[in-house]
Formats: C-alpha cells, sequence, structure tokens
C-alpha cells in the first residue's frame, strides 16, 4: 500500500466532496430550503466523492508507475478514469436530481478494473492488462 | 429497490481498487505491464566482448573463471526465477520479491564453446543469454600480466618484489612493471613463498635488502634449461599444504680480515651478535648481524628445497688506516682455487661450487699489505651448489606486460 497516493487520494476526495457540500448550501439557501430535502442523497454522495477521489488517484498511480501506460487495456482504463473524475466533479459543481445515476455511472472503471483481476484470475495471468 | 442498491453500489464500487491492490497474491503488481523481469548486463571486466546478444568470455586451464555479477536479473514481479546453464555456469533459484539481482558466472576449467544460461519464472516468463568461452593459458579473473624471459641452466630461486623488482637469487636483476603471488612456468603454477624485506640503509647505493617488515617479495623455484618463460599475475598467493622448507646446512666460510696487532696479525673473524630465522614455505632464511672489531657485518644464508643454499652480505667497515695482507669477504673454508667466470667469481671447494657475484674479488692476498676497506662494501651473493651443476645466474633477456584483450567482436 502506497500511503503517500491514497492520503493524496483521500486529500483529493475531501476537496470535492466539500465542494458539493459548499454547492448544495448556496443551492439550499437560494431556495429558502434545507439542503437534506433538496438532495435526498446527500448521505451517500458526500463519503462516495471522498472514496471516489480516493480511488481514482489510486488506480491512477497504481498504472503510472507500473507501466501500464504502454498497453491499451490499461490506456482504457485510464480514460475512465478520468472521465469519471470529470463526472464526480460535476456533480460536485452542480447538484441535481440525477445525482445518483451520474454517481453510479461514474463506477464504471473501477467495474472495469476489478473485471479484469478477476479474469487475470481465473487465466492465471500475472497482469490486469490483457490486450 | 433500485435506489437502496444504487446506495450501497456507490460506496461499494470504489473500494474495488483497494481490494485489487490488497486481495493480489502479489499485491499491486498485478498492475505490471510487460514482461515480469529482465536480464541485463552487470559490471563486465574489460577483456569480456559484448555483441549481439553473446557474451564473449575465457576460461582457465589452472582455475575456474568467475566473473562476479556479470548478469543483472531485475524483476518487476515478485517471483522466484529457475536459473540453469548448459554448463554448469550458474544456478539454482533466484528472486522472491521485486528488485535487481545480481548473477556470478562460473566458467569451469578448461571449458570451449557455446554455453547457454536459461532464466524461467513459474509464470512462463523465460530468458536466454548465449555465452561464447574460448580457453586461453591465462590465470583466471587477472586482467594483465608480465612475462620475462630468463636464460640460463639449472635451478633458479625468482623473487617477485612489491618494490617493482625481480630478484633472482636475492640478486636484484631487474625491474618489473608489475608484482604478483601467481608465477606461471611450463603451464603450471609455481609454489610461491611470501617474505618481507627492507632496505638496509636507504641512502646507500647500491641498495641491500635484508628479511624483515617491509615490502613484500614472492619466491619460486623452477629449472631452466635454456630459455624459460614466466608468467606473472598479479593474483592472491595460491595456498600451500605442505612447507617445502629444509634447514640450511652449517656455514663453513671465512669471514673476516687480517688485522695486525701487537703480537703478529690475527684474522678479525666475525662473530654473531643476533640472528633471526625465517621460515617461509619454500625455505628457512637465518638473518645475523655479525660483528668483527672493524667492521659490521650483514649477512643472511637460506635452505632451499633443490639441494643449493645461499646466501647475501654487506659489510661496513670503521674509519681505519690499517694495511692487511688478506681480505676475504666471503670464502669457504677449503677451496682449491677462485676464477673469474664470466660476471661471477666462482670457488671450486671441497663441498661444491660457491659462486658468488660480487664487484671486488671476494678474497685478496696482497703483498705488500694494502689498506682495509673502508665503509660500506658492495653487497655480495653466493650460491652455494653441492652438486657442481649449478652454471650461474641466469639472463634476464626480456620483460614486457601483456593485456588480455576481448574476443569475438
Amino acid at each position: 500500500m502506497n500511503w503517500v497516493a491514497l492520503l493524496v487520494g483521500v486529500a483529493v476526495g475531501l476537496a470535492v466532496a466539500f465542494g458539493r457540500v459548499y454547492t448544495e448550501l448556496l443551492y439550499a439557501r437560494e431556495r429558502g430550503l434545507p439542503p437534506s430535502v433538496l438532495f435526498r442523497h446527500r448521505d451517500v454522495l458526500t463519503p462516495f466523492l471522498v472514496l471516489a477521489g480516493a480511488a481514482n488517484i489510486y488506480a491512477l498511480w497504481i498504472i503510472v508507475a507500473h507501466g501500464g501506460v504502454f498497453k491499451t487495456s490499461a490506456v482504457l482504463g485510464l480514460f475512465m478514469l478520468v472521465a469519471a473524475q470529470v463526472l464526480q466533479l460535476h456533480t460536485a459543481i452542480r447538484p441535481g436530481v440525477r445525482d445518483l445515476e451520474l454517481a453510479l455511472a461514474s463506477c464504471v472503471p473501477y467495474v472495469y478494473l476489478f473485471a479484469l483481476y478477476l479474469i487475470a484470475l481465473v487465466t492465471d495471468s500475472h497482469t490486469l492488462w490483457l490486450f | 429497490m433500485r435506489e437502496k442498491f444504487s446506495r450501497f453500489a456507490l460506496l461499494f464500487f470504489p473500494t474495488l481498487v483497494f481490494l485489487i491492490a490488497l486481495l493480489s497474491p502479489s499485491g499491486e503488481h498485478i498492475f505490471v505491464s510487460g514482461p515480469l523481469g529482465e536480464v541485463r548486463l552487470g559490471e563486465l571486466p574489460r577483456y569480456v566482448a559484448y555483441a549481439e546478444g553473446m557474451l564473449y568470455l575465457y576460461s582457465s586451464p589452472y582455475d575456474v573463471w568467475i566473473y562476479p555479477r556479470a548478469l543483472e536479473l531485475r524483476l518487476f514481479y515478485p517471483t522466484q526465477v529457475y536459473i540453469s546453464s548448459t554448463c554448469g555456469a550458474a544456478g539454482g533459484v533466484v528472486g522472491g520479491s521485486v528488485g535487481s539481482y545480481r548473477i556470478d558466472l562460473t566458467i569451469p576449467q578448461g571449458f570451449e564453446g557455446v554455453c547457454l544460461i536459461n532464466f524461467t519464472s513459474p509464470q512462463g516468463w523465460s530468458e536466454v543469454v548465449t555465452l561464447r568461452v574460448k580457453a586461453v593459458d591465462w590465470y583466471p579473473g587477472i586482467y594483465e600480466r608480465v612475462v620475462v624471459t630468463l636464460r640460463g641452466v639449472g635451478w633458479q630461486f625468482v623473487q617477485v618484489g612489491t618494490d617493482g623488482w625481480l630478484y633472482i637469487w636475492e640478486r636484484p636483476m631487474s625491474t618489473i612493471p608489475l608484482s604478483g603471488c601467481v608465477v606461471v612456468y611450463n603451464k603450471s603454477v609455481l609454489i610461491p613463498e611470501v617474505l618481507q624485506y627492507r632496505v638496509l640503509e636507504a641512502h646507500v647505493r647500491p641498495t641491500f635488502h635484508t628479511p624483515g617488515g617491509g615490502s613484500q617479495r614472492y619466491g619460486v623455484f623452477l629449472y631452466l634449461n635454456g630459455d624459460g618463460v614466466l608468467y606473472i599475475y598479479p593474483a592472491k598467493c595460491p595456498v600451500v599444504e605442505t612447507p617445502l622448507s629444509h634447514a640450511p646446512p652449517p656455514l663453513r666460510v671465512r669471514l673476516g680480515v687480517l688485522k695486525p696487532e701487537f703480537g703478529g696479525p690475527v684474522f678479525d673473524a666475525a662473530r654473531v651478535r643476533n640472528s633471526t630465522i625465517y621460515t617461509t614455505a619454500l625455505r628457512i632464511v637465518n638473518y645475523s648481524l655479525a660483528e668483527g672489531t672493524l667492521y659490521k657485518l650483514h649477512l643472511y644464508t637460506y635452505s632451499t628445497p633443490v639441494g643449493m643454499w645461499g646466501a647475501a652480505m654487506r659489510y661496513w667497515f670503521a674509519p681505519n688506516v690499517l694495511l692487511t695482507t688478506e681480505v676475504s669477504l666471503f670464502a669457504p673454508l677449503e677451496y682449491w682455487e677462485l676464477e673469474r667466470v664470466g660476471d661471477f667469481w666462482l670457488y671450486n671447494a671441497t663441498d661444491g661450487h660457491y659462486w658468488v657475484y660480487s664487484v671486488v674479488k671476494p678474497r685478496y692476498t696482497c703483498m705488500p699489505p694494502c689498506g682495509i676497506p673502508t665503509g660500506w662494501t658492495e653487497p655480495l651473493y653466493v650460491v652455494v651448489d653441492p652438486a657442481r651443476q649449478w652454471r650461474g645466474w641466469p639472463q634476464v633477456v626480456d620483460v614486457r606486460r601483456e593485456v588480455l584483450q576481448p574476443w569475438g567482436s
């Protein structure tokens, strides 16, 4: 476990999550309603943003540090991670009603990586990057 | 329901990234791309060439030739790598964790041809290194040597000094570009002895050395018959298991000068004041400081394993104005004649030939009387040959330095 990558990831995740909390407050003040009424899933989305930020940074570090940038499957994963981070930033800056679905969509790279891992386990391969 | 699943999945999916790193048998190294490892060249000596994926090495007839850390195995994945070779140059299991491993190559004695070294991991990664080995008449692991050509007959005692001189029967004969303990003659490594010498009086030329703490000399015996070639390698001394040294025969010689006294001339013979015995693998050296009333004598005698013995000496005479009729710097007790043979003096004595290398005649009488010498005399070097077959010090024909050049590229 690389603690530096983990801590940096957690810091990034916390920053994004606090950004979301702040924008929620702004929206709530505009509408004159408490944020918990406006955003029903904020109890899950706030910790999700922290967790996902940490996961993004950690996965990014792993791919770069182990030379994954030379493999198509790893580059694909890299793009997905970037897209996921963009989606998460979007949910943080513009909280909306479809936040849950957007956040779920941003989980695609994690599922992708885990699927690769399962295939590697089954095929006795020493690497995740199959293609 | 769907919402519930989504809320759960949002907290579960990101943890998958950490799960991969934590659950995988090799940890985060499951993310490596490309091969598990690579084999690279390590620290190669100057006489090894590398061309087109092949290493060009040498083997020696004297010992296994070890190339320490010649290859480097770098692992990017925590796995074990099995090493095997077709000539026994390397073997075993290395690895286990990510990192770089140095691999020594041990080329068997006298091996010639192609040797393959296989690296295999259980994950299926493998690599082959090809070695081409040439047998060469060279002591293993050494980059340079000195080739000395000697011309002479009979047993010779050659010493390679770390002071840059080559000594034969203790006499300095030639400078040499480098010194070492391994001397190869006639395709065999000679048994060496090691003895330290110090300069007796640094300001007196030519210098004379006596045994004792100082610079080392590596001595070997060899039998010359005409031209002989010696190869000197700067290597560690081979181990001598059974020393060959013998005690020398008692010294039956006349050393001193005839000194005038009131009651008539008296022979001022040398009396040993203190002596030290040095035992090496080949010789027993007896160093003595002897004294007469007029002089001091630094003398060492030594035995050899070849039935001969030798001595080296130097006198210091006190300033005097005395006259004498006999100066005997070195003379056997009984001898028939003293003749000049080449650069040497040869006593034909009752117990063998006494060869003396000396600038002045080692024993002379004078009538009318002549003066007793004063100050330091020139050094005298003596070789005693009871078998009467030795023919004097050999000539140093040639001394040159050779460097082992890489081959194959």
